[in-house]
């Protein structure tokens, strides 16, 4: 439906352009061509009464007898007519007739009014002899001037034409140009003068149907341009672009179903250049589709196996709390929240003995899955070899051996290892380039404990370690983190840091390791705000309640 | 971040201006990378650095294993917060820092 509705449009705009501008082509042709005419026509005419006017007076002069001036005195003093007057009211009417005039005097002029001698409204000889009219209008100047041009004997033809005519007369109602030309006796003085007015609304009828014809035959050859022109479009234009525009429709189904559109328009002109240029570009198309499907697919697979990996990392770390329903002597709690599907902090702790809680605390340079690859050997190997060996130092001191083994990527791990001595409350702990713990004693506020530092696992076989010791009061509390934390970044790149993170510890520091490090994880979104996290957030907290009273 | 550097005969000076984190250090590792062989002293400017991550560490770690076999490395302009993270990875006593 819509596709016809546009191609009608298409036709009817084209048509209806070509018609407003053959119309408008019409117009004007016509008005130039009415103008030739009238000036042409009314050169012609004004010929014309010229030649009548001097007909009519030379046979006026010769038809009448050889004293005109004599006949006229005789005619308007008795009122009778004669032979003589009747041959020349004869010639005057056929001079009319022949020249197709208005109406043709003779008349005598005098001072304010001219009586006629004879007139071809007349339809009896005579019968308007001595009648008296005004002038019309600025008659009586151009009669004067006529009298006066017959005493100059060298009279040109085209001076007379120009000034013994008047062109703005009314007679009888109709629109008149009037021709005078004095009449002579035959001592050469002026017996009467002859008028010859012929109707300038003939010309203006002679003009209009000239224009008539002019935008009939405009009209005709414009109906017959626009048919041959409106088949010609259909078969050339809107034809093709109709079956382009089907091909366009079809484009999506053809490319979806991996076939290349063909449009089979051969018109040799643009709609085919069009046409062609479509067809490339559904091929084109294809091939990103394919392309884009193939990239799809692949991100997807890689999501999905994010995921999982997501899910057994987290799957890798202690995550069920309380941890030791049954022990009463701790309270641990932890959390990690990776930037990335996949981190490379991690936390842990397990139970070494009866009496001895071994706990980790780690981040390993980088991010994402080649982190997370690190993190995972990095965990086994820490609380396989804490198990094994029993004391931090010599536990880490073999991870390192381990780790430095096979390390083509050169990564590397920070960790802060303790094995704390639930008995005493003695904390023996390692710190290889991981940030300062948080320490609580009992009656005393969250502190930076400023400890020894190691350079980190992975960077050289045989590196030596430093053990330290940290005595555990009851009731305190020890707060271990990545720097994911300290470094949490805000918008405008300031950082977190470790003061606004021991605030944060101070200020929930009576409450259970859970709430702590739910305070400090609702401190660090808030400082955040909209600026996306940057780095893994882990945290660990111990509540050291002292030994069990037996 | 943007890194200048400046070279005569066998000696690299490698100047990082702004952040070095997970997005840039693989930058840093490229420019090491290209300008690496035949340096015997090679020297870090820091005077512009912002921040230091622990992905850039392990550029600057593996850069030291490099030189460790070829000639000597050394860190100039450590500023206060890049030297508290040297400090706290232990790496204070790895690196020579002027």
């Amino acid at each position: 439906m819509e596709n016809k509705k546009f191609t009608k449009s298409l036709a009817f705009k084209t048509m209806l352009r070509l018609f407003l501008t053959v119309i408008v082509l019409s117009l004007v042709a016509s008005a130039v061509i009415g103008v030739i005419t009238y000036v042409n026509l009314s050169a012609e005419l004004r010929d014309y009464a010229y030649d009548a006017a001097r007909k009519g007076t030379a046979l006026t002069s010769a038809d009448a007898d050889e004293d005109i001036h004599a006949n006229i005195e005789r005619y308007t003093k008795t009122g009778h007519t004669d032979e003589n007057y009747k041959n020349i009211f004869l010639n005057l009417l056929l001079i009319n007739d022949d020249y197709e005039l208005q109406r043709c005097d003779i008349f005598i002029p005098y001072e304010n009014h001219i009586t006629y001698l004879m007139s071809t409204t007349d339809k009896t000889a005579g019968e308007s002899l001595n009648k008296e009219a005004p002038y019309y209008g600025s008659e009586k100047d151009y009669v004067l001037k006529a009298i006066e041009a017959s005493t100059n004997t060298e009279l040109d033809p085209e001076k007379s034409k120009k000034e013994n005519i008047y062109t703005d007369n009314v007679k009888d109602g109709v629109k008149v140009v009037t021709y005078y030309t004095p009449v002579l006796d035959k001592n050469g003085n002026v017996a009467a003068v002859f008028a010859a007015s012929y109707s300038t609304d003939k010309v203006v009828a002679v003009i209009f149907r000239t224009i008539a014809g002019l935008i009939g035959v405009s009209l005709a050859v414009m109906l017959i341009s626009m048919i041959v022109f409106f088949f010609s479009i259909r078969k050339h234009v809107i034809k093709p672009v109709t079956n382009l525009t089907k091909s366009v429709r079809k484009a999506k189904e053809s490319v979806e179903n991996h076939q290349a559109v063909t449009t089979n328009i051969r018109t040799g002109d643009e709609i085919e250049e069009l046409a062609v240029a479509f067809e490339d570009m559904s091929r084109d198309l294809i091939g990103y589709i394919d392309e884009n499907t193939r990239i799809t697919a692949e991100k997807q697979r890689i999501d999905t196996e994010l995921s999982l990996a997501t899910g057994i990392q987290a799957g890798m770390l202690p995550d069920k709390f309380p941890a030791f329903p049954d022990r009463k002597d701790f309270d641990i709690y932890a959390s990690m929240k990776p930037a990335k599907e996949v981190g490379g902090d991690f936390y842990d702790f397990f139970m070494i003995d009866e009496d001895r809680l071994g706990i980790v605390m780690a981040d390993v340079s980088g991010k994402g899955v080649p982190a997370a690859l690190f993190m995972m050997h990095s965990k086994i190997l820490l609380k396989s070899y804490t198990l094994m060996k029993q004391t931090p130092k010599a536990a880490l001191e073999e991870v390192n051996r381990q780790i430095c083994e096979n390390n083509p990527e050169e990564m590397f791990v920070t960790v802060w290892l303790g094995v704390l001595d639930l008995k005493t409350g003695m904390f023996t702990a390692v710190n290889a380039g991981h940030e300062r713990p948080a320490v609580k004693q009992e009656g005393e506020h969250f502190e930076l404990f400023k400890d020894k530092h190691g350079v980190v696992v992975g960077y050289m076989d045989g590196v030596r370690f430093k053990e330290y010791e940290l005595q555990l009061t009851k009731g305190a509390k020890l707060f271990l983190y990545t720097d994911g934390v300290a470094e949490a970044t805000d918008a405008h790149e300031e950082l977190f840091g470790t003061d606004r993170m021991i605030e944060a510890l101070r200020s929930a520091e009576d409450k259970s390791p859970k709430e702590i490090l739910e305070t400090v994880d609702a401190a660090v979104d808030a400082f955040v705000g909209t600026a996306p996290q940057f780095d893994d957030l882990t945290m660990l907290c111990i509540e050291y309640k002292g030994a069990n009273e037996e | 971040m943007e890194i200048t550097i400046s070279t005569n005969e066998t000696e690299l000076t490698i100047s990082p201006n702004g952040r070095i984190d997970t997005a840039t250090a693989g930058e840093l590792q490229s420019v090491v990378n290209d300008n690496i062989s035949g340096v015997t002293k090679l020297t870090f400017d820091f005077k512009n650095l912002s921040y230091l991550s622990s992905s850039g560490l392990r550029v600057l770690l593996s850069t030291q294993k490099i030189m460790n076999k070829q000639g000597t490395m050394r860190f100039i302009n450590v500023n206060s917060d890049v030297m508290d993270i040297f400090d706290m990875t232990g790496l204070s006593d790895v690196f020579q820092i002027v």
